[in-house]
């Protein structure tokens, strides 16, 4: 009896071992989905990284390769003449599928007047005639295992913003959402990691406008608003001490 | 610099250029339908390279529209088309002459396919490992092609054309 309750004392006991180490592993499963996009929690983004000013991304490429299509490509990056956008995506990737349909947006905007190029894996990795399918029309798809060594990508999707007059990678990182690359990429700007071309200036003058603009929404809300409520310019309970001001002259 | 090569033909892309090498026909068949009956006009593909120093745009006709519009004074755009291959017995691609290095003065507004005001054009066409070709280059601006030609030259010295 007692050799009995001892075995099933171990057996029970290596059975939780093995429960325990399923757990483990399902939980590292999990959080290197997570840092990929991946999950099940669609309000859960991974923290993307920064397209701040790093010069330890060292220097970029031009890309050669193949289009879905078969053509013979190269795209220069390095000394182009204006900054570029490289993003890496996949034909299976889940998260892939919605900058696929951002980028067949005729609208698209790429903040610095970046050139958008989208590369995927070469015809040892990717399906030629899947890609050709997806791509959309108008934007530069290129099939190129080498630009994917080229620029260290860890997986899809993933983005690469080039300075075009200096070749500098200024960013790169993975995000989930096209919205999410244009914030990263103005921020980046804004921070004065990408050079001060005219491209850029004018970027961040649109910028600057537009959120002028909003100011002075925001303030001809507010006084419609006091105007509404019987407060017109002037009025004693605008100040502190109650103290009236003399309307400016016109 | 990047090397491409497609269908026997190959070119150096300096850095910060694009270029793009194109296959017309894929080989298919193309089948003509006459009251004789219906046979086989041309097997043959044939290739269309661009090469320029700015961004090609993904829509852009074989000799540039599409593409010339977007250029600034300081662009060029090399197109190298080959047609079909009973061209090479046509007195047009009789020159067996490899076009390049271009002379300056091989460049004029009026031999634009396009004309685009300030730009220059320069067409040539010739014959060699058998295959027939125009040689069509684009500068940005007529009055800068001293500084313009000579990278047009050094790019089209890289270019190698074997028999089709």
């Amino acid at each position: 009896m007692t050799v009995l309750v001892v075995v099933e004392a171990v057996v029970v006991a290596l059975l939780a071992l093995l429960v325990a180490s399923l757990l483990r592993s399902h939980a590292e499963i999990l959080r290197a989905l997570h840092e990929l996009g991946v999950g099940t929690d669609p309000s859960a983004r991974p923290a993307p990284q920064s397209l701040g000013t790093s010069s330890a991304r060292g220097t970029g490429a031009d890309v050669q390769g193949t289009t879905p299509g078969g053509e013979a490509v190269a795209v220069g990056v390095v000394g182009a003449p204006q900054s570029t956008l490289l993003a890496f995506l996949s034909s299976g990737c889940i998260t892939c599928h919605r900058f696929w349909e951002a980028f067949a947006d005729p609208r698209l905007d790429v903040p610095g007047g970046a050139r958008l190029v989208i590369v995927t894996m070469g015809d040892e990795s990717e399906s030629r005639s899947r890609i050709a399918e997806i791509a959309p029309v108008g934007q530069t798809v290129i099939m190129s295992s080498r630009a994917w060594e080229d620029y260290d990508v860890p997986g899809s999707p993933y983005f690469a913003y080039v300075d075009g007059s200096t070749g500098t990678i200024v960013g790169g990182g993975t995000a989930t959402d096209w919205a999410n690359v244009r914030e990263m990429i103005e921020q980046a700007a804004d921070d004065g990691a990408l050079r001060d071309g005219s491209e850029h200036r004018a970027a961040r003058a649109r910028r600057a406008r537009a959120r002028h603009l909003a100011q002075d929404a925001r303030e001809a809300r507010a006084d419609d608003a006091l105007r509404a409520a019987g407060i017109e310019p002037g009025d004693p309970s605008l100040y502190a001490s109650g103290r009236s001001e003399e309307p400016p002259v016109r | 610099m990047t090397a491409i090569s497609a269908s026997g033909i190959s070119a150096n892309v300096p850095a910060g250029w694009d270029g793009r090498i194109s296959v017309r026909g894929g080989g298919a068949a193309t089948a003509l339908h006459a009251e004789a009956g219906e046979f086989v006009m041309d097997v043959r593909a044939y290739t269309v390279v661009h090469l320029a120093n700015f961004a090609l745009p993904e829509a852009r006709g074989d000799f540039g529209s599409g593409a010339v519009e977007l250029m600034g004074p300081n662009d060029v755009f090399i197109v190298l088309f080959e047609y079909e291959p009973s061209a090479v017995e046509t007195a047009l691609f009789a020159s067996h002459a490899i076009p390049w290095p271009l002379p300056l003065t091989a460049f004029d507004p009026s031999r634009l396919k396009r004309a685009i005001r300030g730009q220059a054009g320069a067409q040539s066409f010739f014959q060699t490992a058998g295959r027939a070709f125009c040689l069509y280059v684009v500068l940005g601006s007529s009055t800068r092609r001293a500084a313009l030609v000579p990278p047009v030259n050094q790019v089209l010295g890289t270019v190698t054309i074997a028999p089709g």
